[in-house]
């Protein structure tokens, strides 16, 4: 597959959509009270986002860190860029904000520059994740906090569930089980970035000599009721209906599970059959929501990592 | 609420009951329960729930009375406790053990049945359990019970583990990764066995994530759940306090000096395996994996090389019970 294809241009419609939709709602209020302090958070820090799309972390923790502080976000997508800045106008009172278009792999910045260097979701989209994150380290001050919020997207697939559904067979399980392993093999290969990024980055602090490493996972769970009442349970909702009901986005998804498995050496007749399983469910998902009968209840594995650079 | 949705009236079997009292399970009480909660969580939790000075509650299957001391901080000023727990010898040993936590309030610990609480209808602020509704073969009806001794607006609050989850994503660790087959192999095993566990009326170890459906077909109301934020992450050398108690649980898993108590647990395992319809011949081979891994994972710990990390699907669960009706 060639590079160009493989690609994600963030400032697309699909994608970009994620920067806003997916983010939407992702942690309680209080989660990130207990996080920040947790992070020793300060007002007057500097901070630098890596991969910052629209400036999803800079706003997130602004109140933590704002008064006084600055924040530098970087991304590859001029396009995002420049929307960013256009938001940070609206959010980034008492404080600076500025954003600059550059290379996780190679940030704009001296060595020893920031308190606080993080990336959301970003080391899971790379092909060296390593890499960034020693770039993350270079720029940040000795004693600066390094912090990732990264999922594990593989665990979070083989441990879905769908309370309101008839149990899956057996076979029909270990068949999605085997599809996502796969796939993840094969995105890796593909250059991709891994899966499963979010439980191997404590490792990859350490050795990559940070110390104090800790780690937590979102505490938010997914629940989706009936009837659906409340913003938030409405917010769910629209979310399922895109994920399962929006043809488009789904045949997306699935054209990106295809490439990766087959990359991963899946058996092209293994993917035929999930496809017809994947429909079976949609189809169900379908009735139930439109029968008012579906429910939703889980977690997605959110890990948030932080580590800290030596003094010397 | 249509009626297959109604707890089953037939009382349940006695069968396959643990004994609660007996060493290897009453270590779990203690073992697992240390380390479980961050303080910082555990005060969020306590504002999320809106547990108050001065409530009643009852904790259902109390073992050692975890649930009280956890949250004692939160309720426990003129409050009262109310611990229940089927094993005798269990009750009288956290009654012993709250005289060091039940202070500026009272704890009081009764022998009885999940099923048949022995309290009066509307009668707790709160009504909780950890770890029980996993064990139970149904569950339902041991909800629909602690739904019956809570007070009209009272809260439900369940801790339960998705740990058919946790089996099934296994984490990162030193381990290498095992092979496809092996992995599927893996993964049919923990599905099989927890029909076979369902089956054998030992409970449903993914009963997690279940549970706000079915307080939602009890007309539970502000039903909401989430997650303890804290991670099983093990890394050499070891130094903190959680990471000595981290590593002292991997080996009691695994070290050879544990070797009964390994051997018991998957004899317990097959069983489950049989029972959910599995055959024999593939459980002998997941054994062949699990005695390779496990020479592995003693070397590795003899080494000081073992590093884990990966999270434990525990969910917090509540629900109110209506005001009216």
């Amino acid at each position: 597959m060639d590079q160009d294809k493989k690609r994600i241009d963030w400032s697309e419609k699909c994608w970009k959509e994620m920067l806003v939709y997916q983010r939407k709602s992702m942690w309680l209020e209080d989660t990130l009270d207990k996080f920040a302090a947790w992070l020793g958070l300060k007002p007057g820090m500097t901070a630098v986002d890596v991969g910052c799309g629209l400036g999803y972390l800079g706003y997130t923790y602004w109140p933590y860190f704002g008064k006084g502080g600055r924040y530098f976000g970087v991304d590859i997508s001029p396009e995002l860029i420049r929307e960013a800045e256009d938001i940070a106008k609206e959010w980034s009172k008492g404080g600076e904000a500025s954003f600059k278009v550059g290379d996780a792999y190679n940030l704009p910045f001296p060595d020893d520059f920031a308190d606080l260097a993080m990336c959301h979701i970003v080391l899971i989209h790379l092909e060296k994740p390593e890499l960034a994150l020693a770039e993350m380290i270079r720029m940040a001050k000795p004693g600066g906090l390094i912090m990732c919020q990264e999922p594990d997207n593989v665990s979070t697939m083989l441990t879905r569930q769908y309370p309101s559904m008839p149990d899956l067979e057996i076979e029909e399980q270990l068949l999605i089980a085997k599809i996502v392993i796969t796939y993840n093999i094969g995105r890796i290969k593909l250059g991709l970035g891994d899966w499963s990024i979010g439980r191997k980055i404590p490792r990859m602090m350490k050795k990559l000599g940070l110390s104090n490493i800790g780690v937590r996972i979102n505490d938010r769970a997914y629940y989706l009721e009936p009837p659906y009442e409340g913003p938030l349970q409405q917010y769910h909702l629209e979310w399922a209906k895109k994920k399962y009901l929006d043809e488009n986005q789904h045949q997306t998804w699935r054209d990106q599970l295809k490439d990766g498995f087959l990359a991963g050496g899946g058996d092209p007749e293994d993917f035929r059959r999930y496809r017809e399983l994947d429909d079976r469910i949609i189809s169900i998902v379908r009735r139930q929501i439109e029968d008012g009968e579906y429910f939703e209840c889980g977690s997605g594995d959110m890990y948030v990592i932080r580590g800290r650079k030596p003094l010397s | 609420m249509s009626q297959d949705n109604l707890p089953e009236a037939d009382p349940p079997s006695a069968e396959n009951k643990i004994d609660w009292s007996e060493e290897r399970w009453k270590e779990m009480l203690v073992y697992q329960r240390k380390y479980m909660w961050f303080e910082d969580t555990l005060d969020k939790l306590a504002i999320w729930l809106d547990l108050k000075p001065g409530m009643t509650a009852v904790d259902v299957g109390c073992g050692l009375g975890y649930l009280g001391y956890t949250y004692w901080l939160y309720y426990g000023k003129g409050g009262r406790y109310f611990g229940v727990d089927i094993s005798n010898e269990l009750a009288q040993d956290a009654k012993k053990a709250s005289k060091d936590w039940a202070v500026s309030g009272e704890a009081f610990f009764i022998t009885g049945d999940v099923y048949k609480l022995p309290f009066p209808d509307d009668f707790a602020d709160c009504v909780m359990c950890q770890a029980l509704l996993m064990h139970l073969e149904k569950p339902e009806l041991a909800l629909a019970e602690m739904i019956r001794v809570a007070k009209p607006g009272g809260l439900i609050m369940c801790h339960e583990p998705d740990n058919l989850s946790a089996a099934l994503e296994k984490g990162h660790s030193s381990i290498p990764e095992l092979d496809l087959e092996e992995q599927l192999l893996s993964s049919k095993t923990v599905i099989i066995s927890n029909k076979g566990r369902i089956k054998l009326g030992r409970g449903d170890q993914g009963i997690g994530p279940k549970i706000p459906m079915m307080m939602k077909k009890m007309g539970l109301e502000e039903i909401d759940l989430r997650l303890n934020d804290r991670v099983f992450h093990l890394e050499p050398p070891y130094e903190s306090p959680i990471q000595k108690h981290h590593l002292e649980s991997v080996k009691k898993r695994w070290l050879p000096e544990n070797e009964k108590n390994f051997q018991f647990w998957l004899e317990r395992e097959r069983d489950e395996f049989i029972a959910g319809g599995g055959q024999p011949e593939e459980y002998d081979r997941i054994l062949k994996v699990v005695d390779r891994v496990r020479s592995i994972y003693r070397q590795q710990i003899e080494n000081k090389e073992f590093f884990f990390c990966g999270t434990s699907h525990l969910y917090v669960i509540k629900g109110r019970k209506r005001l009216t009706g």
